[in-house]
């Protein structure tokens, strides 16, 4: 019955909604629990087959946080956006954990048959990711965003499409012409 | 890169095109050399690209927190500050509480060692942090967990080092430990003095609950994390650092209404808190326990509900509380909050507030109060209520003064905690309910102006009915509200069983509140007034007009008395007692209501808008008796003037506008007279779209009412168009069985009959009579409607004897309740000197129709169409 976080999220989403900064960094640590969650239920789950979506952790930490908070949350896609970032930024800060000087032969592609890769890596790989999207981010703030929506919020493209109010084609044009500019330059690491 | 807005663009081009057309392409157009170069540099990696990213970041890096523990735990036996790090106390989402030992020096002294995560370190949770550490500092005091020390690591991670208390918590400790009563309330006066200290040096603690206080070996109560508490004293720095101060990590039971409201948060939130302590440990029950893990239930609760005494709950639920307890405890104790986070997989239902002390023993034994009932009953109930009032105000002015009025209670002496009075709760009552009573009203007229158009020739008595249908939900939803209001979730109000008093209905309460109004009102006869105004309107909004006859009756007697003849409250009652003279049929009486508040607001209209509002509503009302009577002229006369003043209104007492623009449609629908009709429809609409309300209720009637007027102007296609509208947007609002879809597909059906689609007609109407009668008693104006429908239908159909058995039973209805001329029964006298022409019964055909022409003239005039229609009819007799 009684759950201690609920109104606590539910001031910060309501600061959030008035456009209090601070609220993005007091979300932290409830994504980051149900990110550790979400690791924790993939780990027990063995992956059978190819056809499973990207999960969309992001949405569920959504649901979660809205349905506890008991308000109805103005700006879903702001919500998905920041929320992707705190992705990044937890999962980059435990890849520095993992990260070692050892580096696998191929590049890697951030799909399904490099799970089964070394953790470190793997954890390598997020860093190096990490460094190659500040780079595009540079020239190409939209792509990174795409990417980091895609890969760390795990977000459809139509979610995509809804934050950054363009259409899906747009998304899908900017995420192909990404991933080749992507995939050159994690080929040079 | 300079170009990328380049190369992007033509690499979507490139990616378009087969393989074979690419090179052609990049090599023929005239492009610039680098950019072809990285194109084709681009390009080469497209293959390799199609895999790249097609799974998660989580999936990705599974394993990156397997080891998490290990990363914790790797601090153990390290030295932070002063402390070395003994083990593990705790952790939630911001920060890990370690036991740990002050190494320097003789002495060894043990800490408890709050440190942010590591992943936590951004500035706002440090400021979070640092906010605690300076509170902390302020507060010494025996029964507060002292802070000790405070820092940051090497690595830039703050900590803060406090008194490590090895207690548990303070409503275990009670019950395993036995107390009594007596001790029990000595222990949580300590924790009085611990707020009221905090209070002094302006600091509310904002989360108080059993688990933030431990009592020790010793017996002393020591109250911890101060991590969301607010310095009352600090403005300044609340702008600066809003989020911080405004956060509340408030466990919801503990909350207070104002908390949850998000209002301005006092001492008199911990007051509040502290009630809810008390009832616990009174009692052992929260005075707000759902079963549901509905937060919003809860909330609900906490805001409008009263609780129950606190010694009536020892006698209910011992059942409930093991359960209860057991939970609590195993989320309180060391090792079970362990396992309690590893097997949860539920995310967001960890604490975050990490506890930063933790019980030693950890055992599981269910626990309930030794408490008895009668030792609590009376004052202690009392004490625990005044903490637990709704409104700050009315709470204890100060926790020394809450601990004060316990010694009385120890001591023997008068304690200050009373009940609620019934006159308290009776304003209150009225006060709220001044929001419902409004809406009633509102509905009152949507529902006069929806069906006007068409029905009102049947008598409105009739009407009673179908608007308990209509209301039913809304009823359903005041009837909740009263209860509330009432105090009727107390479980022993009305009957031993709970569960059946659940389904009390609020007429029980109601009667309930009247048999104590003038006993407990006696000297009060504005309230009583009030009530009897109030519980009024409530029956009239459930049809239950006879009640409601009688209550507002009385309750103009009791205004008058107080303000003297002829007051505003008195006249505003009268409005609405003819509105429910004339539901009941009661049409001299209703005049005379209504005329005497024309004649009291009319001189006042320069007064203000509620004065317009008012004679705008009476003048509305008072139409609609003319039109009644058929005297359709005046009728239109007083909408007009109505509107006139109503046309002044701002905001949301423009709700009138709509209807008195649908109501005049209605007069002139009556009168033949459908352009007009038409046009006032639309304008009605239009006021109705500009509020937004193109979705509502009343937009439907409209459209059923615009739908009515097409199929007068034998505009067939456009009147399905309307009726299509409105049957979706009175589905959806009303249901499938409520008077208006149901009078909607009746019209529909007449649609397709006006067109010669008499199959369809016939089974739409069949439909919708079946479903008529099934909600409506026999006799009812709107089966009459689709009776007189069906015999029609049979009529062209040649079914004459079909159609003559439905025909004459539409008008054995409609005869019964029609007095005088009658416009709706000249409709069914038609159709039935139609249906004996065709059956060659000439004498009774003219004799039927010679009726007919009779109801017409005297009630839409002698220029209606109907009119045209009956002598063709007649010329269709043989001499």
């Amino acid at each position: 019955m009684e759950n201690p976080q609920s109104l606590q999220i539910t001031q910060i989403l309501q600061d959030w909604n008035d456009g209090n900064e601070d609220a993005q960094e007091l979300l932290l640590p409830f994504v980051y629990d149900e990110l550790k969650r979400q690791a924790r239920i993939l780990m027990s789950k063995e992956r059978s087959n190819h056809t499973l979506q990207p999960t969309a952790l992001v949405h569920e930490a959504f649901i979660k946080l809205s349905n506890q908070s008991g308000i109805e949350w103005k700006n879903r896609s702001h919500f998905y956006g920041i929320v992707s970032r705190l992705m990044r930024q937890i999962l980059v800060d435990h890849a520095r954990l993992y990260s070692s000087d050892k580096r696998g032969n191929n590049p890697i592609h951030f799909s399904l048959e490099d799970v089964q890769i070394p953790i470190e890596e793997r954890a390598n790989s997020i860093l190096v990711l990490d460094e190659v999207l500040d780079r595009l981010a540079k020239f190409d703030e939209t792509q990174a965003k795409i990417i980091e929506m895609r890969f760390f919020g795990g977000l459809s493209v139509k979610e995509i499409a809804e934050h950054l109010e363009v259409s899906e084609r747009t998304v899908g044009r900017e995420w192909q012409s990404a991933k080749l500019w992507l995939s050159r330059e994690l080929s040079k690491k | 890169m300079e170009n990328w807005q380049k190369v992007k663009e033509l690499l979507n081009e490139v990616l378009n095109l087969d393989a074979s057309e690419r090179e052609n392409f990049l090599n023929n157009t005239e492009i610039d050399n680098e950019i072809r170069e990285e194109v084709k540099s681009l390009l080469a990696f497209e293959e390799e690209s199609e895999d790249l990213i097609n799974l998660s970041a989580v999936e990705f890096s599974r394993g990156f927190f397997d080891d998490e523990k290990d990363i914790e735990n790797a601090l153990i036996g390290q030295t932070i500050g002063a402390y070395k790090i003994i083990s593990e106390l705790g952790f939630g989402g911001m920060g890990t509480v370690y036991l740990a030992e002050r190494a320097d020096g003789n002495f060894s002294q043990r800490v408890a060692l709050k440190l942010l995560k590591r992943e936590m370190n951004n500035a706002a949770l440090r400021r979070r942090f640092q906010h605690e550490r300076e509170i902390l500092e302020s507060l010494e005091h025996p029964n507060i967990a002292r802070l000790l020390n405070a820092g940051t690591t090497d690595d830039n991670i703050p900590y803060i080092a406090m008194e490590y208390v090895e207690g548990i918590q303070i409503d275990d400790y009670c019950n395993r430990n036995d107390l009594g009563l007596n001790e029990r309330l000595d222990l949580f006066r300590e924790v009085c003095e611990a707020v009221d200290f905090a209070h002094r040096n302006l600091i509310v603690h904002r989360d108080l609950k059993p688990s933030n206080i431990l009592v020790n070996e010793n017996g002393k109560a020591k109250l911890l994390d101060f991590g969301i508490s607010k310095i009352l004293s600090d403005e300044v720095k609340k702008n600066d650092s809003a989020t911080i101060t405004k956060l509340g990590v408030m466990t919801p039971s503990y909350a207070s209404p104002e908390q949850i409201q998000g209002k301005s948060v006092t001492t008199a939130t911990d007051i509040y808190s502290l009630g809810v302590i008390l009832y616990e440990i009174l009692s052992g029950h929260r005075p707000f326990e759902t079963k549901e893990s509905d937060l919003k239930d809860i909330y609900q609760a906490i805001i409008e509900t009263d609780p129950p005494l606190p010694s009536s709950m020892i006698e209910t639920g011992s059942k409930e509380f093991k359960k209860t307890t057991k939970a609590d405890i195993k989320i309180h104790s060391q090792e079970d909050q362990k396992s309690f986070l590893e097997e949860n997989t539920e995310p967001l239902t960890v604490s975050n507030e990490v506890k930063t002390q933790v019980n030693k023993t950890s055992q599981t034994n269910a626990l309930s109060v030794n408490l008895s009932s009668s030792s609590i009953r009376g004052d202690l109930d009392n004490i625990v209520l005044k903490a637990l009032r709704k409104e700050p105000e009315r709470r204890y002015s100060s926790a020394t003064n809450f601990s004060e009025d316990i010694r009385h209670y120890l001591r023997g002496l008068p304690v200050t905690a009373r009940p609620n009075t019934f006159s308290y709760r009776a304003s209150k009552f009225i006060k709220r309910n001044k929001a419902v009573v409004f809406a009633t009203s509102l509905i009152f007229f949507a529902i006069i102006g929806g069906l006007f158009a068409t029905i009102w020739q049947a008598r409105v008595a009739q009407t009673e009915r179908d608007r308990a249908v209509l209301e039913a939900k809304k009823v359903e939803k005041i009837n909740a509200y009263m209860q509330k209001i009432l105090n009727f979730s107390n479980p022993h109000w009305l009957s031993s069983n709970p569960d059946q008093n659940r389904d009390a209905k609020i007429s029980d309460a109601l009667s309930e509140a009247l048999k104590n109004i003038d006993a407990d009102l006696a000297n009060e006869p504005e309230i009583q007034a009030e009530i009897l105004f109030t519980i009024g309107q409530t029956y009239v909004s459930q049809g239950q007009y006879d009640k409601a006859d009688e209550l507002l009756t009385q309750a103009i007697e009791k205004f008058d008395e107080v303000y003297g003849q002829g007051n505003l409250k008195s006249m505003q009652t009268s409005v609405i007692l003819g509105d429910t003279k004339l539901y009941l049929g009661k049409l001299d009486e209703a005049e005379k209501l209504y005329n005497t508040a024309i004649s009291y607001f009319r001189p006042k209209v320069s007064e203000d808008e509620s004065q317009i509002k008012w004679l705008g509503i009476a003048l509305n009302d008072l139409s609609n008796i003319y039109s009644l009577r058929g005297n359709f002229q005046e009728a239109e006369k007083l909408v007009q003037e109505s509107l006139k003043f109503s046309g002044k209104l701002s905001g949301s007492d423009r709700f009138m506008i709509p209807v008195l623009l649908s109501n005049l449609g209605g007069i002139k629908n009556q009168t033949g007279d459908f352009s007009s009709a038409l046009d006032y429809y639309k304008k009605a609409q239009k006021e109705v779209e500009l509020k937004g309300n193109q979705e509502k209720f009343e937009s439907g009637n409209i459209y059923l009412n615009i739908g009515i007027t097409n199929v007068r102007l034998e505009d067939y296609e456009a009147a399905e168009v309307s009726f299509q509208k409105a049957y979706d947007i009175l589905q959806k609002t009303g249901g499938e069985e409520n008077i208006y879809t149901l009078f909607t597909k009746y019209h529909t059906a007449n649609n397709y009959y006006k067109q010669g689609k008499h199959k369809k007609a016939e089974e739409l109407a069949n439909e919708t009579l079946e479903k008529q009668k099934k909600l409506f008693p026999e006799g009812h104006f709107t089966i009459a409607f689709s009776q007189r429908l069906l015999g029609d239908i049979y009529t062209v159909t040649e079914r004459q004897k079909l159609g003559e058995t439905e025909l004459r039973k539409a008008l054995k209805s409609l005869l019964k309740t029609a007095k005088g001329p009658n416009a709706e029964v000249a409709n069914v006298e038609i159709a039935l000197g139609r249906n004996l022409i065709a059956q060659k019964r000439f004498d009774e055909a003219k004799e039927m129709l010679t009726s007919a022409l009779n109801n017409v003239s005297k009630t839409r005039g002698e220029k209606h169409p109907d009119i045209k229609v009956i002598n063709e009819l007649l010329s269709e007799i043989p001499n």
